[in-house]
């Protein structure tokens, strides 16, 4: 039973997730255009504007219907998890529809129908809505997330319900404002590569090159300065924070099966459960204890610090997706500043195996991202909320595998369908190019 | 303070039933008043830039049912499991019918998409109306606070009935025919010329078909749930929403006969939420009354958040209401106005 509610709600909300993090990181590329074309007056950026704001456009609606399932996930498969923290991640929730969705779904119909009727000014005003929009319920729902890995601000949690001091206590979570600034870098990464792939797409189809390289350019900075951030400070940030409140994960997420002192990093390895050790090892000596603790000989606990009724229960997902994201990471890094050099000594546009490496790379910042948000849930088991209830506490005991299995599967039919109409859509949008614009669209309705 | 936040709750779900349910409506009579695909794209296109917005009321009512009354949040919710998963996967289908039917020229395409919208749009109907039934007629709770409810049993009401069973399944057809009733008002306000004579038409049939639906409804509460109508007996003031439902019933008939188009189409939102407000007041204190022992219902009382976290959520609540509804207003008056086929660019 456990077993499916979870595998339902991770896939359904890594699924969602696929959708938020280009619309968030695009709400900025969107801002930037605007600004541009209102104050530039720069017809590109307008150009620009208008292709985006399309993909946006499709992109939230695919994200709005599969964020109100996990919504009303919580309910349906945790009902004990629910009722316990309805104060916290219920009101943080409530929040996020009050004054995120409402802000952000409102200024998006003028963003996408109201130019003309509404003028340049109130357009304007309308992307840095959306954007502000977008960002706000991303920070309420980590803050929710945030909670359930680093509780605080607890009064009580007694008969299966937490009391918390208020409201603004778990919105100042430190957990959070870390995760956060992490997440976000990691959006507008998702976001600049997405953006640099369509324009390296066209340049190497020796299509609609100016727009192509204005993509690239405004892809390009922001991707540098994104895949930059998102490993230092936000990234070193958040695994310090692991180390210091969840060390268990951090100790999964690592391989580290045993407390050392110089502990070293683990490149390359298999976990084996079997032995308890790392199979086939390729590792920096001491690196795990300078970047935890900033000394050579610092001890890093192992997972043999812990009772195993601690550890995640699935030590080799932790470690892997771990693994996956940070090795992703350094190759988006490695490839902005190549791509950011190139872009300095004006040869970018000319150098087709760079334009190659950019183009193929976009769907990897969505699988470190999903690879990153995997680390932290599965790291966090065998909590549902940290040190406080297990996940297998948590769930509904008047819903049975049957019916859990069937909805699962509703799921993955349903969301496998949704994914190739959607990749169908924004390719047919991406090959279309941005010459079809408004006009056109509407002259084939008739 | 509990009872503030049901208040509340109420005013949010009637938010969505109200301004939702016009475009559930409206998918609902797409394929009987629509002749050609421009008249279908015009009527995409009316709900086109609200239909979004209007969804969020769920969304926000769905966390501030979670936040003030967890309980029942968490009873509800897994009780009507396979409901609301269905319920959900219906909306998946009918945000991407309406968003993605115009992107292809193709006539099978938008086919496809029109049929999809219109029968994800009744089935949503119909279940939020069957849910509405098992508010009213109760649910098998026990001393745990738990219940299931599959879809159906045998359709009976009973000691073993399902979510759709012969009352709740009234419910589900009042909605529907309510809720189409009401995308007609709107659609008569928002389109002209043939989209327009077909809201008519479809209008004047409904309107009788309504009241019917809403007596026969009415008689089965009398039925199945006596307690409902004492409240009234206690509280003969609250007649008032009842009464108001009446009259704007027959408002919104006469406002159609004179032509006045918007003011038809608030009489319709009046008479829907008026008659919401009246059932609430009638379920009131309780929000899932208990159909084995009447102790085991989950009351505002018993199924609350902590006292000191409900007032402290007031305070960021009256600002965030206060901004949904500038962003409502704003929202519909920048789309004021007929929707003409392809005028505005998208």
């Amino acid at each position: 039973m456990l077993l499916y509610d979870r595998l339902q709600f991770g896939f359904t909300a890594a699924f969602h997730y696929l959708f938020p993090q280009l619309t968030m990181g695009l709400a900025l590329f969107l801002v930037i255009f605007k600004t541009s074309s209102l104050f530039a007056k720069n017809p590109l950026a307008d150009a620009a504007l208008r292709f985006w704001s399309r993909i946006f456009a499709l992109t939230f609606v695919f994200g709005v219907v599969t964020g109100i399932v996990l919504e009303f996930e919580f309910g349906t498969n945790w009902s004990r998890f629910s009722r316990y923290a309805g104060e916290t991640v219920g009101q943080l929730l409530a929040q996020e529809g009050t004054f995120a969705f409402f802000l952000e779904s409102s200024f998006l119909g003028i963003l996408l129908f109201g130019e003309r009727r509404m003028g340049p000014k109130v357009h304007f005003l309308a992307a840095w809505m959306v954007m502000a929009g977008s960002w706000l319920s991303g920070y309420l729902v980590i803050a929710a997330n945030a909670w359930m890995q680093h509780p605080v601000a607890i009064l009580s949690a007694r008969e299966g319900v937490v009391h918390v001091s208020s409201v603004w206590t778990l919105l100042a979570n430190s957990w959070a404002a870390k995760q956060y600034l992490h997440n976000m870098c990691a959006s507008v990464l998702t976001s600049s590569f997405v953006v640099s792939a369509v324009g390296a797409f066209y340049l190497l189809s020796g299509l609609h090159r100016d727009l192509a390289s204005y993509f690239l350019r405004y892809g390009v900075c922001l991707g540098l300065v994104s895949s930059l951030l998102v490993i230092v400070p936000t990234g070193d940030g958040e695994s310090k924070q692991v180390f210091a409140y969840q060390p268990v994960k951090g100790a999964a997420m690592e391989g580290l099966f045993h407390s050392e002192k110089g502990a070293p990093l683990i490149l390359v390895g298999q976990p084996n459960m079997e032995s308890e050790s790392l199979d086939n090892p390729i590792y920096l000596p001491d690196m795990l204890s300078i970047l935890t603790y900033r000394r050579f000989t610092a001890e890093v606990q192992g997972l043999d610090s812990f009772p195993k009724s601690d550890w995640p229960d699935n030590i080799p997902l932790v470690y892997y997706a771990y693994h996956i994201m940070v090795g992703l990471g350094t190759i988006f890094v490695a490839t902005m500043l190549t791509a950011a050099f190139f872009l300095w000594r004006r040869r970018l546009f000319q150098t087709r195996w760079l334009l190659w490496a950019i183009f193929l790379l976009f769907p990897f910042p969505y699988i470190a991202n999903t690879a990153g948000w995997v680390t932290a849930e599965a790291g966090r088991q065998p909590w549902v909320v940290y040190g406080l209830l297990r996940t297998v506490d948590g769930t509904s005991p008047n819903v049975h595998a049957g019916n859990a299995i069937f909805t699962f599967l509703g799921f993955l039919g349903l969301y496998l369908a949704l994914g190739i109409l959607f990749l169908f859509l924004v390719g047919r949008r991406v090959l279309r190019g941005p010459e079809s614009a408004a006009p056109a669209e509407s002259a084939q309705g008739e | 303070m509990e009872t503030i936040w049901f208040v509340l709750l109420v005013i949010l779900l009637g938010g969505f039933v109200v301004l939702d349910g016009f475009d559930f409506g409206a998918g609902i009579l797409l394929p009987w008043i629509s002749k050609d695909d421009r008249e279908r794209r015009t009527l995409i296109e009316s709900i086109g830039p609200v239909w979004d917005g209007n969804e969020v009321w769920l969304v926000a009512g769905g966390g501030l049912f979670f936040f003030a009354f967890p309980k029942a949040y968490a009873s509800a919710l897994s009780g009507f499991y396979l409901a609301v998963m269905i319920f959900l996967w219906v909306l998946i289908l009918r945000g991407i019918s309406v968003e993605i039917r115009s992107q292809l020229p193709s006539i099978l395409w938008r086919n496809f998409w029109d049929g999809l919208f219109f029968l994800s749009s009744l089935l949503a109907a119909a279940i939020l109306g069957g849910l509405l039934g098992n508010l009213v007629s109760g649910v098998p709770i026990d001393s745990s606070g738990n219940f299931f409810l599959p879809l159906w049993t045998y359709f009976l009401p009973g000691r073993h009935h399902g979510v759709l069973d012969m009352a709740t399944l009234l419910f589900s057809l009042l909605a529907i025919i309510s809720l189409a009733a009401h995308g007609a008002s709107y659609l008569i306000w928002k389109t002209d010329r043939a989209l327009q004579e077909g809201a008519k038409r479809a209008f004047r049939r409904l309107f009788i078909l309504e009241a019917i639906f809403v007596l026969l409804t009415l008689l089965v509460v009398v039925l199945l749930q006596p307690p409902l109508l004492r409240r009234y007996w206690e509280a003969p003031w609250a007649l008032l929403f009842p009464g108001l439902a009446l009259l704007s019933w027959a408002a919104k008939r006469i406002a159609f006969q004179k032509g006045k188009e918007w003011l038809c189409f608030v009489s319709s939102s009046v008479f829907l939420l008026a008659s919401l407000v009246s059932t609430a007041f009638g379920l009131y204190p309780n929000l899932l009354i208990s159909s084995l022992d009447p102790s085991s219902s989950l009351t505002i009382a018993n199924s609350g958040a902590a006292p000191k976290a409900l007032s402290a959520g007031l305070g960021w609540f009256a600002v965030g209401f206060a901004l949904i509804v500038l962003y409502t207003i704003m929202v519909y008056r920048s789309f004021w106005g007929k929707i003409r086929g392809g005028a505005h660019g998208y």
